[in-house]
């Protein structure tokens, strides 16, 4: 019995760490999908403020994927002993923190002085000069 | 890392510093003379011009030779020139000194542009000026930059800083026109960052001339790579305005204000160009020009014909000159094509070529924007065709010289962009790609079309009443000494960039 659970319990952490443990593949996976949402939110919604979400979340798929990067390559240099380049994926993620930031707060701007001029956000009516 | 380099970037901190000075001075002064700012603008980008010049005679002097045309192109003895600063992230060669000089260029004509406007209050503030002078810094920082990091935030400080610009108006057309460019700038930037990321992914490396040399890194997947570049090369000809990526730029360019549409057209373009002329030549250069060049020579095929064929049913001047930058992007783009078997010498031809081809195309089309801002005195732009009609008899001068613009944008001898056009087809046949020129050649001529309607216009054309029953007026213009200064200014140095092609060229010997 006392076995028996210590088993269950073995099984259920290796079980855990499994799931913890940092793949790659997964964490590429998840961000190509996001930036896949991102960008038909940008080519597909009609609101411009949804527009600007969309292209947030793309760039928040690139950050993952720098980190991700970074962490698989910080875990090769520790197996094979080659040159370590998981800091500049990082850094790289950090700076495209900022990055997004000053194109939201930029972007929020410009909406807002659209909005009182035209009184609208629909991507349909931004067609002035369309000849 | 030795800091002492970071003199090497004195230029860039001018500019920036003139920036902070005309943002604060707007405070600061309570009556201003409405040249006060244009003029510390001009001065900045004017001193940024002197820093420059003075580094490029510096190193020369020291190292008894002039810079390499790109860091691949250095030799790597000890003692030798070694372009790389600050740990790489920057190379000092000289394409990136004809970038930043161009930028500069580009910056104080758009500021002379603007300086007459005094009924926009929007335009004659401190922050239009300010931002100018940043977008001319982060022009400037692009063409140094050897490296993704830098290259990527030197791209943003360009572009946010032109997306306020482009809105900078408060009028409808400018606020859709700034919406457009940010969310399309945007979008293109997201799909560069993530080429980026499968490229450090790949190789563990950022620095542009070493990402594609083969070593045992991580995941050494070709498709990882393969996929990178592609992304990457979607983010670079968005932003350089190629086809298929070129919707964009009619509407941004024709609902900015004239002056920033200017600066977006050659600034801008220049600064795109060096991010595409590093990847072409330090990244891909001869090794992989297999792989990539057809997709540029495919890309300028397409970008001629499409920017020629839609500017030919323009009516709008403004917009018509948009669709002729489209068209010029392709032509430029066949002076990155790199052969396969080329040497450092060939090219570092290939890439004066194409350096002497954005000076040249940088004068004549923010000369031809220089007229196309001015406001004829019945308050309205001149912007259509129509508008035009009568110019030569009101303002004999500047018919002229908007003529020779339009002669020179269309290739004809002897004005810049003659030159300009045939060194950079000369270019592409001595690469081997021969049937793309041809095809250059081909769309040039039918170009002349739209740019003689201009022409027509202001010669031919008779003068139309804008009200019926009113006696016809003709196009009579307020413009101020900035405005002559500008217009005149680049109409002669397209006359003498065109008797004299040589001139940029020996003045680095």
């Amino acid at each position: 019995m006392d076995a028996a659970l210590t088993l269950a319990a073995s099984d259920l952490v290796q079980w855990l760490g499994n799931l913890l443990t940092f793949r790659l593949a997964s964490c590429l996976a998840l961000s190509g999908a996001l930036f896949a949402i991102g960008a038909w939110g940008v080519l597909a919604r009609r609101n411009i403020l949804l527009v600007l979400i969309s292209v947030e979340l793309m760039l928040n798929a690139v950050m993952l994927a720098f980190v991700a990067f970074a962490r698989a390559h910080v875990n090769l240099a520790k197996e094979t002993g080659l040159p370590y380049a998981g800091e500049s994926g990082q850094i790289f993620a950090l700076t495209i923190i900022a990055l997004a930031a000053a194109e939201a707060a930029v972007g929020l701007a410009i909406v807002i002085a659209y909005f009182r001029n035209r009184q609208t956000v629909d991507t349909r009516d931004i067609s002035l000069m369309r000849h | 890392m030795n800091w002492s380099e970071l003199s090497e970037l004195l230029p860039v901190g001018v500019v920036l510093a003139a920036a902070l000075v005309v943002v604060f001075l707007d405070l600061v002064i309570a009556h201003k003379d409405r040249y006060a700012l244009p003029m510390v603008a001009l001065a900045g980008c004017v001193l940024g011009l002197g820093s420059l010049i003075q580094n490029y005679l510096s190193l020369t002097t020291y190292y008894k030779q002039s810079p390499p045309w790109f860091s691949g192109a250095a030799e790597t003895a000890a003692g030798a020139f070694n372009p790389l600063i600050l740990g790489g992230h920057f190379s000092i060669d000289l394409f990136g000194f004809a970038i930043a000089g161009v930028a500069l260029l580009a910056g104080a004509l758009s500021v002379l542009s603007s300086a007459h406007e005094e009924d926009d209050s929007a335009l004659s503030s401190g922050e239009y000026y300010g931002l100018i002078l940043l977008a001319v810094a982060g022009m400037m920082l692009l063409g140094f930059a050897h490296d993704f990091l830098t290259l990527l935030v030197s791209l943003e400080i360009m572009s946010i800083s032109t997306y306020i610009l482009a809105g900078s108006r408060r009028d409808l057309k400018s606020g859709e026109a700034a919406l457009k460019y940010l969310v399309l700038g945007a979008f293109s930037t997201a799909f560069l960052m993530m080429g980026i990321a499968f490229i450090y992914g790949a190789t563990g490396k950022l620095s542009l001339s070493e990402v594609l040399i083969p070593s045992e890194q991580l995941v050494s997947s070709a498709f990882l790579i393969r996929g990178g570049l592609a992304l990457l090369l979607v983010g670079v000809l968005f932003k350089v305005g190629a086809a298929p990526f070129h919707f964009w730029i009619p509407d941004v360019y024709e609902g900015a204000p004239t002056g920033v549409t200017g600066l977006m057209a050659t600034g801008v373009k220049a600064a795109a160009f060096a991010v595409l002329g590093r990847l072409a030549f330090e990244t891909f250069g001869p090794r992989y020009a297999h792989d990539w060049a057809w997709l540029f020579a495919a890309a300028a095929v397409l970008t001629m014909a499409v920017g020629n064929f839609l500017a030919l049913r323009q009516e709008n001047v403004k917009r018509m000159l948009a669709y002729s930058g489209i068209a010029h992007t392709g032509y430029l783009l066949l002076g990155f094509l790199v052969s396969p078997n080329a040497d450092g010498i060939m090219l570092a031809d290939q890439l004066q070529n194409a350096v002497f081809y954005l000076l040249a195309y940088a004068l004549m089309t923010l000369g031809a924007f220089g007229v196309v801002g001015l406001v004829r005195e019945d308050g309205r732009r001149l912007e259509r065709l129509e508008d035009f009609a009568g110019l030569s008899k009101e303002h004999p001068g500047l018919a002229l010289c908007m003529a020779m613009f339009m002669f020179s944008l269309a290739g004809l001898p002897p004005f810049a962009g003659f030159f300009a056009k045939f060194l950079v087809f000369k270019s592409a046949v001595d690469a081997g790609y021969v049937l793309p020129a041809v095809l250059g050649v081909l769309t040039s001529v039918a170009s002349m079309a739209y740019y003689l309607r201009v022409v027509r216009a202001m010669y031919v054309d008779p003068v139309r009443a804008t009200k019926p029953g009113e006696a016809p007026a003709g196009a009579r213009c307020r413009y101020s000494w900035t405005t002559n200064l500008l217009i005149y200014g680049a109409g002669l140095a397209t006359i003498l960039l065109g008797l004299f092609p040589s001139g940029p060229t020996f003045l680095l010997r």
